[in-house]
């Protein structure tokens, strides 16, 4: 999905993570897209797209399709096109708008684009607007197994990089760093009672991550985002790293880049330290206004 | 024999070559996890039996290596799903009737817990509300027209509040 001149609508569904643990995600990603001449609405009201339950086996795929079309039907008001930020709600919409009877009596017409596709099609365009140089950020980049390992749908790889991802961060001259765990699982998804394998997944990555030079961590999952924050403090409370990698998810990144206000729109601040976040600010650059 | 509804054929696929396991990120942590080992219980009927599926990250990176794109991760959740229904694993309903509470209550399942959180929220115009009358009673409807509600009470052992 291309910005076009002629102003077309979406409904943003916000998630639970990202709308009350990151709610800098929902406003970039908004900001974003009003910049590309999309006009933008929030659902009425907010109904889990329930993929937690099913991962955890507590419900089936066919719940979890039908309370995506009554997401989308009654708390949308029945859109065109559904815009999510996160991997989880985008497995969830995708796979329920592949069909079926209920879909039907309830008009569900919808396509599914998770924000970091349409930011993927305009990343030339958004290059020309940047503002803020992030040719000092190396980027290590998470894209997350349900948008890389579990499709539905057409999902897109990568043209000028190995992904999506990586597509955008080159697009706005940062550096991407290789590292061995890059396609592997942030471990987030594990069940809460195993608690040693727990840390120890995302520790192994997070190592790779630092082994890699990395001074960000880019992902286009809210819940990946948490389980690196998470962990990070926690190994760091524990003196068992001495930095923490920032991580940001996609939308977070391109509106830095724009000139958007790293708080008041990216919401940084309610996902990282002070120190953290001033160490990330002195990595941006100012460029000429185009 | 145990059926696994459409997903019945997929063990006899397997081939045991292992690139599920080897490509595992759960096998590496832990030595007790190995991914064919399930499908050769599944093949046998056993894979309920086996604690081993609610180590699962459900992250599929084994179908995506799998020559044959056996689906694993889809299997054990059908797995975990069965064993609930007959109540066998009592550290579900321990970790997570509250999130199956949250949704019934106020359809989401994760909650601001940061006054920072919510003054930004309300300074961005991000406050979409939790789920309210009418609405509520029209998704109690719906969830008993799909059968979930029994299901989330049932499996879950939660009281109607």
């Amino acid at each position: 999905m291309r910005g076009s001149e002629e102003r077309r609508e979406v409904v943003l569904y916000p998630g639970c993570v990202s709308l009350n643990k990151y709610p800098g995600i929902v406003k970039s990603s908004i900001e974003l897209l009003k910049l590309l001449n999309v006009n933008v609405k929030l659902p009425t009201n907010m109904l889990c797209c329930s993929r937690p339950l099913e991962r955890i086996g507590i419900i089936g795929e066919e719940h979890t399709n039908a309370l995506a079309y009554f997401n989308i039907a009654k708390l949308m008001g029945n859109p065109d096109e559904v815009v999510v930020v996160c991997n989880g709600c985008y497995l969830a919409f995708r796979r329920a708008l592949e069909g079926d009877d209920l879909k039907r009596d309830l008009s569900v017409r919808a396509k599914c684009y998770h924000v970091a596709e349409i930011l993927w099609h305009n990343r030339r365009e958004l290059a020309e607007r940047a503002r803020v140089g992030l040719d000092k950020l190396k980027v290590a980049i998470h894209v997350g197994c349900h948008y890389l390992f579990y499709p539905h749908g057409d999902v897109i790889r990568g043209e000028e990089g190995e992904d999506i991802l990586e597509d955008i961060a080159l697009a706005l001259n940062a550096s991407v760093v290789d590292y061995e765990e890059r396609r592997t699982c942030c471990g987030g998804t594990i069940v809460k009672w195993f608690r040693e394998v727990a840390s120890s997944i995302p520790k192994r990555k997070l190592e790779s991550v630092m082994e890699s030079g990395a001074n960000v961590i880019l992902t286009m999952c809210p819940y990946c985002l948490r389980t690196f924050n998470r962990v990070q403090q926690r190994l760091k409370k524990l003196k068992k790293i001495e930095r923490v990698v920032p991580t940001l998810h996609v939308s977070q990144l391109v509106a830095i880049a724009l000139g958007l206000d790293p708080l008041r729109v990216a919401g940084l601040h309610l996902q990282m330290p002070a120190q953290e976040l001033e160490a990330l600010r002195s990595l941006l650059t100012s460029q000429s206004p185009p | 024999m145990e059926t696994i509804n459409k997903l019945s054929s997929e063990p006899k696929k397997c081939i045991q070559c292992g690139a599920c396991t080897s490509t595992c990120v759960v096998s590496r942590a832990t030595k007790r996890f190995n991914p064919r080992l399930l499908v050769y219980a599944a093949k046998k009927g056993l894979l309920t039996e086996s604690e081993d599926i609610w180590l699962c990250l459900n992250c599929h990176i084994c179908e995506a290596r799998c020559p044959d794109s056996v689906k694993i991760s889809d299997m054990i959740l059908e797995a975990r799903r069965r064993v609930l229904e007959r109540h066998g694993e009592d550290r579900v309903l321990e970790f997570y009737s509250s999130f199956v509470r949250a949704l019934l209550n106020s359809g989401v399942i994760a909650f601001v817990t940061s006054s920072r959180v919510e003054d930004f929220k309300s300074e961005s115009g991000l406050n979409v509300p939790a789920l309210a009358e009418p609405l509520k009673s029209e998704l109690r409807e719906f969830l008993k027209k799909i059968n979930l509600e029994v299901r989330l009470r049932e499996v879950m052992g939660i009281e109607r509040e």
